[in-house]
């Protein structure tokens, strides 16, 4: 059974539709990311979740009881939900140590001083900051405030913590520390745990689940690999860094036992691709379709002189197709590179391990059907 | 804390964890739960409710009384009252010689508040970490007791300059028109330059240095730098300054009392004073002070208006550390003189005058071996009802007052801060209304809605009609603070399973500690010297310090000196408690 199940939320801030009818449920245990940019309603779930917004409507269960039910009129003071909560500024309580900060749960719940001391002390362990128990919470570094910050969510052993943006005030490296022993934390304590974020790589890494958001709704939920592997809609291809290009639909061919379609789609001017349709309608003739890559999939060679380059075959769909392009940027990341290649008027990023390629250059690009996913554009049609 | 060391000793990795606390539905919690939304929504909205009605109240009842004409049929309602009011020449000239003073005043205390704050802020003028200090000095001083001691100074032939001038430099003993609009205006501008001085010297602070540097480095002298770029800047914040100061001198009871009254000159405090004495004429006196309560909202107004237009413009958030110009000799004589002459008549000078009359026991203008005694201070502590009672009654309003003003005030800030989103902007505008109206206005106010009421001369009303005058004081201070403090602080203590009265007893109550304390600082100060409200209130056995001033003045100024000594003391030792709270408050 769902721990937490969100029915039909919404929330309406003046005239902007903040959360427009949200639904779902997280094991207990498990973790869901709500990802998505910023405005797309998933920080205002979450405050309606810990009970620090009202919904307009819907009903949020946690543990089998209802904390909000619009039409019920249930509403939960936050302090009723039993939660923990990390907010993205840490919101540590400047005027306390940091044991006091931590313990503070405890302290509204009126344990005893010594179980306070105690339960402090071995939470203050597990996050790494024994040391600095009886330190002025503001004497701590970005990264360590956040360790009290968490500290203080777990210490009353909430059966669900909410994290929001929690690590996006932290450097890459502090990033990718504090994720892992997030994790080991939550294989300890067991806690059910949801996430607001904008970085994917964090929403992947933590989560069973991510909800990607757009516009107050949920735009796709699933398991992280299926979400990422193969982006159910546009958006949550562009939102997760994809080449996003429209063109319409020359024809399409069933793709056989793999399901699906092989469409190939017209960019601008010749210029075609073929790529993957998910689900059983074909892409009618001419219809407007968008094409779909991802940066890594984008294979770049350096192009000697002007030799000719292969161009689709149009007796039907190649192994890979190769076009010929002109590389416009290139940046170094480190152990990658990435380009902006322009292919007949039409940039497209890819990301290689360094080619050595500069602005300028001539190059190749590969690409193989299956890397290609089409979408039929959302009211589509013969619209541009 | 008790047992802090025992953590360490249990296997870190796999403790057991105790029962997951859960859900509080089931809870003692649950009970609670209807009083902690109550309490979250009810609390700070009375606060807000007894600041309007205590704006309200006088308010309407001035508006009221201003509309019921007496005559032979008795009370009616008619506009016979302004009728009057406008037709009577006095009217004319109180208002003449009011808007003289306050415009006279305003100049005057703009330079000086400008050129002291510059010469702390922005050069290398010596001992000036002290001057920035001592220049807040008069601000916590009585514009009374200043006023009487330019008389100790300055009265034709018995004041300490007039003898001087006269006895050493042969000149005439009346040179000095201390009487006056002119020796008015001279007061009030002392008094008021540190308005305008703290109104300038936080934008010069945080002015970016590289919008002067840009001035400097595209060809600009020093000193074009400061006319076009320098002194542009910070404008916006010397004309709100201006304003608030223009209104709050024109509108001060005790300097024309002291200095304008004595030779039959109209000011328009002076004259609702007269109207309210018998044989009285409440009705005109309201219809003045509609008119003043009209022109003054108009100023808060325009100074609002003006201060959202023009907000940041030179505060950018940073900390800048503006450049610091060094002074030559001469520059650094003439900063040194300016802030002599500035603390010399502001502070010294009245203090000195001050301390002289109360150790001679008869005043002729100057001190001998022969009048010298400490009878005054005697007397005035130990054997006068009238000074007794005042010395406590001005304790008991100004430790009563400031407590229930900051607590309103903390209710109110967070109101406006925190509370219903929509109604907040006109909630605030409401509760600041009665920050420029006079204090004799707001007396006669309460006066109207007390008179034959069991409140009728009890220090209640005095309590009640300083509160209403000064808790936008306070409440300006705090909200500013609740505005600083970001809100997931509080969100984080309620979601950790603190209630509403928790989060305000364990986190934002003591996070606003500095501002709160600075708050009932400064009401104190205020309510120990306030006057204007206070004429109109008191009754016997409900006199205040400066109230008993007043009332001495007319017998024995060495009585007058001796009790104005121990207000100082009182002013000057809450001021040391300001400066002492807000080091210890800004290191911890």
């Amino acid at each position: 059974m769902a721990f937490v199940r969100i029915t039909d939320l919404r929330k309406r801030f003046g005239d902007l539709l903040a959360v427009d009818g949200v639904s779902f449920a997280v094991e207990q245990g498990h973790t869901l990311a709500l990802l998505g940019p910023s405005g797309c309603g998933k920080t205002t779930i979450l405050r309606c979740l810990a009970g620090l917004e009202a919904g307009d409507g819907g009903s949020i269960e946690i543990a089998g009881t209802p904390v909000f039910d619009h039409d019920a009129g249930v509403n939960l003071l936050p302090e009723q939900r039993g939660l923990g909560i990390v907010f993205q500024s840490y919101a540590v309580w400047p005027h306390m140590t940091v044991a006091e900060n931590v313990g503070f749960p405890l302290k509204v719940r009126r344990v005893g001083k010594a179980e306070i001391a105690a339960r402090t002390g071995r939470i203050l362990d597990m996050v790494g900051l024994a040391e600095a128990r009886d330190k002025p919470a503001t004497a701590l570094s970005g990264g360590q405030q956040q360790r009290v910050a968490l500290a203080r969510a777990l210490v009353h052993e909430p059966r669900l913590v909410l994290f929001d943006e929690p690590m996006s005030n932290l450097d890459a490296q502090l990033r990718a520390r504090m994720r892992m022993e997030l994790a080991v934390l939550q294989e300890r304590l067991g806690f059910t745990a949801i996430y607001v974020t904008h970085d994917q790589e964090e929403a992947f890494s933590l989560a069973e689940t991510v909800a990607v958001m757009n516009g107050g709704r949920i735009e796709t939920i699933g398991d992280p690999r299926s979400v990422f592997a193969r982006p159910p809609t546009p958006f949550v291809a562009e939102f997760l860094g994809l080449n996003v290009h429209r063109g319409r639909a020359v024809r399409s061919l069933p793709r056989g036992a793999a399901g699906g379609f092989l469409v190939e789609v017209a960019l601008s001017g010749d210029l075609r691709v073929w790529g993957v349709l998910s689900g059983d309608r074909p892409a009618a003739a001419g219809a407007s379709v968008l094409a779909c890559t991802r940066k890594e999939h984008i294979a770049v060679a350096k192009r000697g002189g002007a030799a000719p380059v292969a161009r689709p075959d149009a007796a039907g769909p190649p192994g890979e197709q190769v076009f010929g392009g002109v590389a416009r940027a290139a940046s170094f990341l480190g152990l990658e590179e990435q380009y902006i290649i322009a292919i007949d008027g039409i940039e497209i990023g890819a990301i290689q391990p360094p080619r050595g390629l500069r602005a300028g250059d001539a190059v190749t690009v590969t690409i193989r059907p299956e890397d290609c996913i089409v979408f039929v554009a959302a009211g589509a049609g013969t619209g541009g | 804390m008790d047992a802090p060391l025992q953590a360490p000793l249990q296997p870190p990795l796999h403790a057991p964890l105790q029962a997951p606390v859960g859900l509080d539905t089931a809870s003692p919690a649950a009970t609670r739960r209807q009083g902690g939304r109550f309490a979250e929504i009810a609390l700070p909205a009375s606060g807000v409710v007894i600041g309007i009605a205590l704006i309200l109240g006088p308010f309407l009842a001035t508006v009221i009384r201003s509309l019921i004409y007496w005559d032979a049929d008795g009370p009616a309602l008619s506009a016979n009252n302004f009728a009057g009011l406008f037709a009577d020449p006095r009217f004319y000239q109180a208002v003449g010689n009011t808007v003289i003073c306050g415009i006279g005043a305003t100049l005057v205390s703009c330079m000086l508040g400008f050129c002291l704050a510059f010469l702390v802020s922005r050069t290398d003028m010596p001992g000036r970490r002290w001057f920035e200090i001592f220049n807040l000095v008069p601000f916590f001083l009585s514009p009374y007791v200043g006023a009487i001691s330019w008389i100790y100074l300055a009265a034709p032939h018995s004041g300490i300059l007039s003898r001087v001038l006269s006895d050493v430099f042969g000149l005439p003993a009346d040179l000095i028109p201390i009487y006056g609009v002119g020796g008015a205006t001279w007061v009030l501008s002392l008094f008021y330059t540190p308005y305008i001085y703290l109104f300038v010297i936080a934008p010069m602070r945080q002015m970016d240095p590289a919008l002067e540097d840009a001035a400097r480095v595209h060809g600009a002298g020093l000193w074009t730098t400061l006319r076009l770029v320098t002194v542009p800047l910070l404008f916006p914040a010397l004309v709100s300054g201006a304003l608030i100061v223009f209104v709050t001198s024109a509108g001060l009871f005790d300097v024309p009392l002291a200095l304008a009254s004595p030779r039959g000159i109209r000011t328009m405090p002076t004259e609702i004073f007269q109207l309210v004495q018998y044989p009285s004429d409440f009705g005109r006196a309201a219809a003045f002070g509609v008119v003043v309560m009209a022109v003054t909202i108009l100023f808060t107004v325009l100074q609002r208006r003006y201060i959202d237009r023009r907000r940041f413009e030179t505060v950018t958030g940073k900390g800048y550390r503006p450049r610091v110009i060094a002074l030559r000799p001469g520059g650094r004589a003439a900063a040194l003189a300016l802030e002599a002459a500035y603390l010399g008549c502001g502070v010294v000078l009245p203090v000195m005058a001050l301390l002289m009359v109360s150790f001679s026991s008869i005043w002729t203008g100057k001190v001998t071996a022969a009048t010298l005694t400490t009878r005054n201070f005697e007397y005035v502590a130990f054997n006068y009802h009238l000074t007794q009672h005042a010395i406590l009654n001005s304790l008991f309003l100004a430790v009563a007052g400031a407590t229930l003003g900051v607590a309103i005030s903390v209710l109110q800030a967070y109101y406006v801060n925190r509370g219903a989103r929509r109604r907040r902007a006109l909630v605030d505008a409401v509760l600041s209304l009665p920050l420029g109206i006079p204090g004799i206005i707001l007396g006669l106010g309460f006066l109207i809605l007390a008179v034959r009421t069991p409140l009728y001369s009890t220090l209640s009303i005095i309590l009640i009609a300083y509160i209403a005058r000064f808790f936008p004081f306070a409440t300006r201070t705090v909200s500013a603070m609740v505005l600083a403090i970001n809100p997931e602080l509080e969100q984080s203590a309620r979601a950790s399973g603190a209630t509403w009265l928790q989060t305000m007893r364990y986190v934002l109550v003591p996070l606003l500690l500095p501002a709160i304390v600075a708050a009932w600082l400064m009401l104190f100060v205020i309510f120990i010297r306030e006057l204007g409200a206070t004429i109109l209130l008191y009754a016997q056995g409900t006199e205040t310090i400066s109230v008993a001033l007043v009332v001495l003045s007319e017998h024995s100024s060495g009585f007058v000196a001796a009790l104005a000594v121990i207000q100082l003391v009182l002013l000057l030792m809450a001021f040391s408690l300001f400066r002492a709270t807000r080091a210890a408050l800004i290191r911890a």
